[in-house]
């Protein structure tokens, strides 16, 4: 496997924003293209592009995803191919199978859950402070220990991390009821 | 620590005898299945956050794409109304604390937090299919659904989206009347809509009654906008 692609799965592991706008400059064209089998106008398949960039970055994120059989850009095209299936079912609307034969695999990807009590939350997320935002972050989405967080950022141990962590969730907790 | 343990089955990091243990207490312990299942929504809640962050990253991405495609193609023109644009805002930034500026620095659209959006379910009801519409900004297909379902029922939480919908279409006295029906009836929303009043009073230009719906909300104690209260009721004051 060549250095780049290596390097490029490395920093979407580590939450690498540029590396996440790379790739959805990089790709962008050529989802297009690819969608074109299917009868989605310019603004749907767009926007279906943009959910599967952040899917994909989603998952290196949170699931610290090591592709050893296949590519970023194959990852995506299965995850975008999923993505633009559902919508067509969604729609009702039927693929247009003149032009190529799709031969890319779809990739099943969980669904964002959009559940009153997650919009609740994401948005008392939002309005945290950063300090807070990070914390919670690394250890409730990234799935850090008390101690990983230690090495990731500047708090003084263990300790401080737990009692800052307690302190953002009852923050967390008091803003959920006021949204 | 409890926590901790939770935190590495959910990220998949419990194996072998470990994840059995963890297994058969979750069977059998309510409590403590009660508690992963907490931590799973506030994952869950996070990368929705994330999400919503991500996708305006991209939206915006996009958006600076055309105005620089069409910056390039208007030339000359584009750049004498710039030079006007930034002479505008010069004034208007002079003019920074009248009520309309408050508005306008204060004011944005309520999320939707209502109906959760399902992305493949089958049988959408309209109530479902308008609020989907006004969380991707069409505010008028969104109206149309919400005074449908209002004719139906009367439901005081769609009422404030109602309102909401109408801000948004720069209908403000529609949406006062509307504000103040759901105000009435301190719903779930009592304190948002004492917010939003405010603000439309603000953009009327009726510093009085701005405040006072803003003194109302602090007595409430309700965390709502806490920090914007206070700084808005001190920027009035």
């Amino acid at each position: 496997m060549k250095s780049t692609e290596l390097s490029l799965q490395e920093k979407l592991r580590n939450g690498d924003e540029q590396a996440f706008e790379w790739l959805y400059n990089e790709y962008k064209e050529g989802f297009l293209s690819f969608g074109k089998n299917y009868a989605f106008d310019q603004d749907e398949l767009l926007d279906i592009y943009q959910d599967a960039v952040i899917a994909l970055f989603q998952n290196f994120v949170q699931k610290q995803l090591i592709l050893e059989q296949s590519t970023v850009k194959t990852y995506l095209f299965g995850i975008g191919k999923n993505l633009l299936n559902k919508a067509a079912q969604k729609k009702g609307k039927l693929v247009r199978m003149e032009g190529q034969v799709l031969s890319t695999e779809a990739i099943e990807t969980e669904d964002i859950d959009t559940s009153t009590r997650s919009r609740q939350l994401a948005e008392a997320f939002r309005q945290l402070g950063a300090k807070c935002k990070e914390v919670l972050e690394l250890f409730y989405y990234r799935g850090y220990s008390i101690k990983e967080i230690v090495e990731a950022t500047d708090y003084k141990d263990e300790n401080t991390v737990k009692s800052h962590k307690s302190r953002c969730m009852k923050g967390l907790r008091e803003k959920i009821k006021s949204v | 620590m409890e926590e901790d343990v939770i935190r590495r089955y959910v990220t998949g990091q419990l194996s072998g005898a470990e994840l059995e243990a963890f297994e058969r207490r979750l069977a059998t312990d309510s409590a403590f299945q009660q508690e992963v299942e907490d931590f799973q929504s506030i994952r869950d809640g996070i990368r929705l956050s994330e999400y919503n962050r991500l996708k305006g990253k991209l939206v915006q991405i996009e958006s600076q794409k055309t105005r620089t495609r069409s910056f390039r193609k208007y030339g000359i023109a584009a750049s004498i109304a710039l030079v006007l644009g930034l002479a505008g805002f010069y004034l208007w930034n002079q003019s920074a604390s009248t009520p309309q500026a408050l508005y306008a620095e204060y004011y944005e659209p309520y999320p939707n937090l209502y109906a959760p959006i399902t992305r493949d379910g089958n049988e959408k009801n309209s109530l479902e299919e308008a609020f989907a519409h006004y969380e991707l900004g069409k505010y008028q297909l969104a109206l149309k659904g919400f005074n449908q379902a209002l004719q139906k029922e009367v439901d005081h939480d769609v009422l404030f989206y109602k309102a909401m919908a109408l801000i948004q279409l720069n209908r403000d006295a529609e949406a006062q009347k509307v504000l103040s029906t759901v105000e009435k009836n301190r719903t779930n929303y009592y304190p948002q809509t004492l917010w939003y009043q405010s603000l439309l009073f603000l953009k009327e230009g009726n510093t009085h009654q701005a405040r006072a719906q803003l003194k109302k909300l602090t007595t409430l104690k309700s965390g709502y906008k806490d920090e914007q209260v206070k700084s808005l009721l001190d920027e009035l004051d």
